[in-house]
């Protein structure tokens, strides 16, 4: 079926088949005179948990629409669990749950009401309030079902927002700025339903602006910029990135700061080095096994490690360094 | 759980927000005091029961027609407001499942209103010894009449961005006004007991009128349905316009005293409102004109091109009609005029879309509107209307028939080449 799909978008070259749950290539979409979305070509493993980043008007609501086979592409092609969206949006739809950007509820319903008229309006078989009662445990708002959505906080909003995209169980999750407008707590319980999610083998395409956020449960980065892909990679990739090649970390005990040093000068790999009072900041081209002989020399040579780890920036660094100027 | 709301899930939603308990009962309670009000009033007339049949019957048709009008035409039209639309898309619910949802439960309350009033139209019809027959045939007609306004109305719906400022809720209550008036002769002593000759058929009003506006509510539903479709990235199906075009056509030929040359007047109103309110923008038109698949290309057709070649196709076919001692040899050209004008009128809105302007739909009908009136007043004015052909699609007695078909002819041309144009300039951008 995607075959097809592939002659009539004018992409009779590509061949074999695709194993990622979204792969898009040369995605483009335009309102009137504006291109949100120009050529993208992305591909996202099933099970992996993206995030979505690009300053407001990068395209990034564009592109999740499209995804969810809400939007139809202006041109190129988009695959999504095996389905291409302009040929079988329906298919689509089946496989995702979406998550926009607004809180999108009936707000004369109850919580509860609410999921059951989305379990009808899903087709579902077995038992309708068994499943309710599960994703309502999920999202933690079983205390709040019988409340009328309107008397709800933006928090549990979002929350039953995540609830309705569960109902029918989807592969692929796609959430768009789902952290918005919510307080500090609100945010800590999304992240920690994101996690489970992610440990359940969903596949999570998350956007948002709070970048320092996403790297705790994020497998991988999508940086989009005007309607382009600036970056896609895992997160310890946009985190080297942003440190400009790998930079480590070491912290010494009892003072031996001046013996670290030395011991780093002479040893192979090392440069850029930078004292700070308890130890040493410094680029290190080696690979991890490399690392871990590094370690063993230090420690052989007395110098007392107390910890030794990666110091790449973050994915915010990532971003900063890799957005350019107007934008970051 | 009921099946129907299994079915639709629209109607669980809609009995819990447009039926709660305590609207229930204040309708019951407004309907038992209102027939009380309808039996005094009627008491003082001399014909009591057929009073209290018309109070009861004509406020079953303001709750269910008007007010149900009004609710169905802000169903989607709120839905798009909330921003829940986008949520009902990504159900498995197809264009059919919506769209018949949201004609069932929007009007849950007009109809639960209309219900009520029921009994009291019923002891009036019995009071004033109606023939049975006669009850059924206007209700009938009611249904058909509840039909076609719910239909408008999700259409009306269906078309509307957003409901702001009430604006669905009046386009609802317009709608309904509206269907009055097709109600109302329908129920008339002619309507009710006369016949039409239809097709070379002698058929009674009772059962042809509706017969007729059930088929126009349906043709308004199937429009709704696919509108629908299309917010669900449904595939289309080209034939569906024409076809109701075909069926416009064929309806107005059926009339016995209907000029034949006349049966593209209607439908050709048709592909233009189809040619405003269809948002064919320069995307479409090139997704449109790139598709490499020839059935996909088929299906994307703009609805108007669509019509607009069956009208054509019409035309030609009707121009070979004889003509009859009641319709002039000059009225044979009237189907290829008319056409002529409706190309252009079709292409210079599309036009209109390749421009800047905001609103492009608005500034095609104000220029469109200029074209037609400015050269009628002037005309008139300088008592020069023998050259009115040559502004609108009028028949010049006098006139040679390629004299009265160029007009319509260069302007056909000049707009489609200016569709041409723009749109080839669109590409190369």
């Amino acid at each position: 079926m995607w075959i097809s799909g592939l002659a009539r978008t004018g992409f009779r070259g590509y061949s074999g088949p695709v194993a990622d749950i979204i792969f898009t290539k040369a995605l483009r979409r335009e309102y009137a005179s504006t291109t949100a979305v120009d050529g993208i070509d992305l591909a996202i493993a099933e099970g992996s948990v993206a995030a979505l980043v690009g300053p407001n008007g990068a395209g990034k609501t564009t592109f999740l629409k499209m995804v969810a086979a809400l939007l139809e592409p202006t041109s190129g092609l988009a695959m999504v669990a095996g389905h291409e969206v302009s040929e079988d949006a329906r298919a689509v739809h089946s496989a995702v749950g979406y998550l926009p950007d607004f809180f999108g509820l009936y707000e004369e319903l109850t919580a509860r009401q609410c999921l059951r008229y989305f379990y009808l309006a899903y087709r579902l078989d077995g038992n309708m309030d068994r499943r309710i009662e599960e994703v309502l445990d999920l999202v933690n708002l079983r205390d709040a079902a019988d409340r009328p959505i309107e008397a709800l906080s933006r928090g549990m909003r979002q929350r039953l927002g995540l609830a309705r995209t569960l109902l029918h169980d989807p592969k692929l999750l796609l959430l768009d700025e789902p952290a918005s407008g919510l307080d500090p707590g609100a945010r800590r319980e999304l992240q920690d339903l994101l996690r489970r999610l992610a440990s359940m083998g969903k596949t999570i395409v998350v956007s948002s602006h709070i970048l320092t956020e996403l790297e705790d449960y994020c497998s991988h980065v999508v940086m989009l910029d005007k309607g382009r892909l600036v970056f896609s990679g895992t997160v310890a990739e946009a985190r080297q990135r942003a440190g400009g090649g790998r930079r480590l970390r070491l912290r010494v005990a009892g003072g031996g700061v001046k013996e670290a040093g030395l011991a780093l000068a002479a040893s192979p790999g090392v440069s850029e080095a930078l004292a700070a009072p308890d130890g040493w900041a410094f680029r290190f081209s080696g690979d991890d096994e490399a690392a871990e002989r590094l370690l063993r020399s230090l420690v052989e040579a007395g110098v007392r490690v107390c910890s030794f780890a990666d110091d790449s920036g973050s994915i915010s660094d990532g971003y900063m360094k890799m957005m350019p100027k107007d934008n970051a | 759980m009921n099946p129907l709301s299994r079915r639709f899930p629209e109607i669980y939603r809609c009995l819990i927000t447009e039926c709660p308990p305590g609207r229930l009962m204040l309708g019951g309670g407004t309907s038992v005091a209102l027939g009380f009000a309808f039996w005094t009033a009627a008491s003082w007339d001399k014909d009591p029961g057929h009073m209290l049949f018309l109070y009861a019957f004509w406020t079953q048709v303001l709750a269910f027609i008007v007010y149900g009008s009004i609710r169905t035409s802000a169903s989607i039209a709120d839905e798009r407001e909330a921003k829940t639309w986008d949520l009902q898309r990504l159900t498995p619910l197809s264009s059919g499942d919506i769209a018949g949802g949201k004609l069932l439960g929007a009007p849950l309350y007009a109809a639960f209103l209309a219900m009520l009033l029921s009994p009291w139209a019923l002891v009036g019809a019995m009071v004033s010894q109606r023939i049975g027959s006669e009850v059924v045939f206007i209700y009938l007609q009611f249904a058909a009449t509840v039909f076609l306004a719910l239909s408008l109305s999700l259409l009306a719906s269906a078309y509307s961005d957003l409901s702001r400022g009430g604006s669905s809720a009046t386009a609802g209550a317009m709608i309904g006004l509206g269907c009055l008036y097709t109600l109302a002769p329908a129920l008339s002593k002619d309507g009710l007991d006369g016949t039409i000759v239809y097709f070379g058929m002698t058929i009674p009003t009772a059962i042809w009128f509706p017969a007729v506006t059930a088929a126009f509510g349906a043709w308004a539903f199937a429009a709704a349905k696919w509108r629908v479709g299309r917010d669900l990235l449904e595939p289309a199906r080209f034939w569906r316009f024409p076809a109701f075009i075909l069926y416009l056509i064929v309806f107005e030929l059926g009339f016995e005293k209907a000029s034949a040359y006349w049966a593209l007047l209607l439908p050709s109103v048709a592909i233009v409102m189809a040619a405003l309110a269809e948002p064919v923008t320069p995307e479409t038109w090139r997704r449109w004109l790139a598709s490499l698949d020839w059935k996909d290309r088929l299906n994307r057709t703009p609805t108007w091109i669509a019509g607009g070649a069956i009208c054509l196709t019409a035309a030609f076919v009707l121009t070979l009609i004889p003509p009859t001692a009641a319709v002039a040899d000059v009225y044979r050209r009237l189907p290829i005029v008319l056409t002529l004008f409706l190309i252009r009128d079709t292409a210079f809105i599309q036009v209109c879309r390749f421009t800047k302007s905001r609103k492009p739909e608005i500034m095609a009908v104000v220029f469109l509107a200029l074209a037609y009136i400015v050269p009628m007043i002037l005309l008139t004015v300088s008592n020069m209307r023998v050259l009115l052909p040559a502004f609108m699609p009028f028949i010049g007695n006098d006139m040679p028939a390629w004299q009265n078909v160029l007009p319509g002819l260069i302007g056909a041309l000049a707009a489609v080449s200016a569709l041409a144009y723009v749109s080839r300039r669109s590409s190369a951008k």
